[in-house]
């Protein structure tokens, strides 16, 4: 047994030995490599029978690409083995696989919905079709499925999903950024990379229920990295396309007025804002529709959500608290009362301690996007998606890590009841426990705010 | 300069409110609503205002944005209030309405004077006279317009009972807002229409006075809020082991009648007996006979298959004894350890009795627990892990409410006892924790 063990050749192992060899950066390149080449072998054969099996391919691969990339930047403050680099290469595969699978199912918005649409746009000029008029979506999202609607031999079902399946992958990259941002260790950003692709509800979300949030979660992700990567520019030209694809992006505005106060936000960035949800909605202004009807599509929008899903559309919140209300009083006072709890957290977060670490923003940014669908109306099941992405990034604690499970567990049971009309659990309780998510997400930045408040105290006392 | 910023934001505020939606304006003819609606607008600027001026006082140091974020935090939950005021609940519809159309022919000294059939207490009725005064007004709005100016008040305790624990200015005033939106508060005042925040908010402000060593005035301040409600007794347990430690003197504890018949003046210049304005409360005892009246109270898990007033006569007497049973654990508990009572454990034994005896009284209403939901939020101040009372005492509390308003409860009531009962063993046990600890600070050093 030492024997082989020390000279012999019966220990000898090839496999073993290349599986723990801990490859250079080139040869982990390579791998990388290799393993998008298999899978792209993989998808094309298994894909085979479905319509433009090579686009689906192709699309899977870059995906698995970006996966392996994301994985990459997290693996590269240490050098891993082989095996690891195989095994994190499989799950980017199961990822953007079990996404593939799923390409079939057609849910009833799309044949409601989203075909009707693509119909109509189809039998419009481009720029029309960019500047759709519709109570549902405005900029990006319309420019997007207008583009889609171009398509001649290729299902406009498989590009949906397929569009959202990359921009959930880059949301999975921004994951990763902000878990570095955080500080988190290797393994930490690559849960929170795998859990923004795996998630039950992020699989439902984009391959089952052609939904658009990771569209706007990429933005809104990217945007706030870039906003804390000292990248003001770049941030809020994101954060100005994010709102133009989804009014839900604006959750997380109330940070900028605490950047802006810090000083890492100046008032060129916020030009450079507003001119990019400007350029997003080009098409509509091309059209002659003129400015009012940009501002008014978002009024539009809220009209339209107040009249047919009255205060909740299986959004858990307080409105899942109220069986009998009306809807008008209670939509006024959610509205006011979502900008009041959005300036106290702003507010909390400028009377810290200076400066500001980026974790403490990263908290107030979940805290809003966990807290604000609970207290605003006419939210929908997805209204915790950008709170979910956030949270996976945050994960660290016990505190944050019982919030995130807190938070999944409800989007799920709130996506049966919507997809399926299945309910798990009632609303009523459901709604309790993203309010204990919230909680713990408060509690967690409190606490962490609590030693600067002492210094700004002194600071106040002084002064 | 902050009166100028107090001015342009009250102006700007009038700008929303006066655009508000009053749909019960809509009852009146054409001609007037401009005139009412103007007259709404102007009353909710004016408690925007207060509102404002509070915190340009308390916040004098705080940097301009942090007081412009501020005000608009506080322009937001009162526009949010008035979008809630268009409820009509059955008191104001069946009571409410009632005495001030009584009151709005008779002159001032009548009306003082005049039984009206009401078994609320000479104070509450002095504002539904005095709102009255205004010919053919928005009365449903005057009457929340008057609980949501006493919510600032409230909210102005909580501020104020904070800042024992947060030094600064921004906690406290971040204190002042939370306390304005607790669910109970917006829809006790605003939607409800009721008025357990006057009186909570002077006993509140009591309690600061009692612990900051200015015991005349709180005792003063219990006596007004006596004078507005029974429920004010629950949090009179906490004087005596203040009491038994000299923070209290004799001569300060006979200011409680004295301020209670100071507000009773008025009544009795109209012509109300002295037998009437001292036993007012002897007659509201006498009604609503039933074990519970939707309030989170052990006697939810009754079956509810019976008569409530049966289960009154059943029960009504061992669940007042037990009531007083409960009343004296508190008061042994907090004499006994007197020595080592603290700011956070006064407070702990507040709530412990407001929410405690509480649970063991029959004919307890859903709103009584309101002292507890807001106190309670004094305490996450202290701990934040505390954070769990408020939210507990506040679902409890809530869950009731959904009961006395419209539509189906949001869960059966015994939910609602048991999350009462959760947070009174969750209090009990932080107040013996805090008892039994060998204090380092103790009540005294808040005289310094």
């Amino acid at each position: 047994m030492s024997e082989g063990r020390t000279f012999g050749l019966r220990g000898f192992d090839p496999l073993r030995m290349a599986m723990l060899h801990t490859p250079s950066r080139t040869q982990a390149g390579l791998i990388c490599v290799l393993l998008c080449a298999a899978f792209f072998a993989l998808a094309l054969t298994l894909c085979g029978g479905m319509q433009g099996a090579e686009v689906i391919a192709v699309v899977g691969t870059l995906c698995m690409a970006l996966l392996m990339l994301g994985a990459a930047y997290a693996m590269k403050e240490r050098m891993f083995s082989v095996i690891i680099w195989l095994c994190v290469g499989a799950l980017a595969m199961l990822a953007v696989g079990a996404h593939l699978t799923m390409l079939d199912i057609t849910p009833g918005r799309y044949t409601n919905v989203l075909e009707p649409l693509l119909s109509d746009m189809w039998n419009y000029e481009l720029g029309t079709a960019m500047a759709w008029e519709d109570d549902g979506w405005t900029g990006m999202y319309l420019i997007v499925c207008a583009l889609i609607s171009r398509l001649e031999n290729f299902s406009w079902l498989y590009a949906l999903k397929l569009v959202d399946l990359v921009c959930q992958c880059l949301c999975a990259l921004a994951v990763v950024r902000l878990a570095k941002i955080r500080g988190a260790k290797t393994e930490g950003m690559l849960c929170a990379m795998f859990a923004a692709v795996l998630a039950p509800t992020m699989l439902l979300n984009a391959g089952c229920w052609v939904q658009c949030d990771a569209t706007f979660a990429m933005l809104a992700l990217w945007g706030l990295a870039m906003l804390l990567d000292e990248h003001p520019l770049a941030g809020c030209v994101l954060l100005g396309a994010v709102v133009s694809a989804k009014l839900q992006s604006a959750f997380l505005f109330p940070l900028l007025i605490v950047c802006f106060m810090r000083d890492k936000v100046s008032l060129r960035h916020l030009l450079a804002l507003a001119l990019s949800a400007l350029v997003c909605h080009a098409p509509i202004l091309t059209e002659g529709y003129g400015l009012y009807s940009v501002v008014h599509r978002y009024d539009m929008q809220l009209e339209t959500a107040r009249e047919t899903i009255g205060l909740t559309d299986h959004g858990v919140g307080i409105f899942g608290l109220m069986k009998v209300v009306s809807v008008r009083e209670f939509s006024g006072l959610g509205l006011y009362l979502g900008i009041a709890c959005s300036l106290l957290v702003v507010l909390a977060l400028l009377r810290s301690r200076e400066p500001l670490t980026r974790w403490d923003m990263l908290l107030g940014a979940l805290l809003l996007a966990a807290g604000l669908p609970l207290v605003l109306p006419q939210v929908n099941a997805r209204s915790l998606y950008l709170a979910l992405m956030l949270s996976f990034a945050l994960a660290g604690g016990v505190r944050l890590m019982a919030a995130t499970l807190l938070l999944e567990l409800v989007s799920l049971c709130s996506y049966m009841a919507a997809i399926f009309s299945h309910e798990i659990m009632p609303i009523s309780v459901l709604s309790l426990l993203a309010i204990a998510a919230a909680v713990l997400i408060a509690l967690e930045l409190i606490v962490r705010l609590q030693g600067g408040a002492a210094h700004a105290c002194a600071e106040e006392e002084e002064t | 300069m902050r009166a100028l910023l107090t001015v342009a934001a009250a102006l700007v505020f009038y700008g929303f409110a006066i655009n508000a939606r009053y749909a019960k304006l809509d009852e009146f003819i054409a001609d007037e609503i401009p005139r009412l609606t103007q007259m709404t607008a102007i009353m909710f600027t004016v408690i925007f205002a207060v509102a404002a001026a509070v915190q340009m006082r308390v916040g004098r140091r705080l940097p301009l944005y942090t007081l412009l974020l501020l005000l608009t935090a506080t322009g937001a939950m009162l526009l949010g209030k008035i979008s809630l005021l268009d409820y009509l609940s059955d008191d104001y519809d069946i009571f409410l309405q009632h005495w001030i159309d009584s009151y709005t022919g008779m002159t001032i000294k009548e009306g003082l004077g005049t039984y009206i059939g009401s078994d609320y207490s000479p104070p509450y009725l002095y504002l539904l006279l005095l709102i009255s005064r205004f010919q053919n007004g928005p009365y449903m709005y005057m009457v929340k317009a008057v609980s949501v100016a006493f919510d600032v008040l409230l909210a102005y305790a909580v501020m104020k009972l904070s800042s024992f624990r947060m030094k600064g200015e921004a906690g406290p005033i971040l204190m002042f807002h939370i306390a304005s939106i607790l669910p109970t508060v917006v829809f006790n005042s605003a939607y409800w229409g009721q008025c357990d925040g006057i009186y909570t908010s002077f006993c509140l402000l009591a309690l600061y006075l009692i612990l900051c060593g200015k015991p005349a005035r709180g005792m003063a301040c219990f006596g007004v809020a006596l004078s507005f409600k029974l429920q004010t007794v629950f949090f009179l347990p906490v004087l005596l082991p203040l009491w038994l430690r000299k923070e209290i003197k004799l001569r300060h504890v006979l200011l409680i009648p004295a301020a209670y018949m100071g507000m009773m003046l008025p009544a009795l210049w109209g012509g109300k007996s002295l037998h009437h304005v001292l036993t007012v409360y002897l007659q509201q005892a006498g009604n609503y006979n039933f074990i519970t009246v939707n309030a989170p109270t052990l006697y939810q898990f009754l079956p509810q298959s019976m008569d409530l007033s049966m289960l009154y006569d059943m029960f009504g007497g061992m669940a007042m004894l037990l009531g007083f049973a409960m009343l004296l654990l508190v008061c042994v508990l907090v004499c006994w350890r007197r020595e080592r009572l603290t700011q956070q454990s006064v407070l702990l034994a507040c709530v412990l009795s407001l929410s405690g005896i509480l649970f063991f009284m029959p004919k307890m209403h859903e709103r009584y627990t309101f002292g507890a939901d807001v106190l309670s939020l004094v305490l996450a101040v202290y701990d934040p892990k505390q954070v769990v009372l408020p939210l507990c005492f506040g679902l409890a509390s809530y869950i009731c409410y959904t009961e006395g308003l419209p539509g189906e409860p949001v869960m059966s009531l015994k939910w609602a006892a048991m999350f009462q009962f959760a947070s009174i063993v969750m209090t009990a046990i932080r107040l013996l924790k805090q008892l039994n600890e060998p204090t380092k600070a103790q009540l005294t050093e808040v005289k310094e």
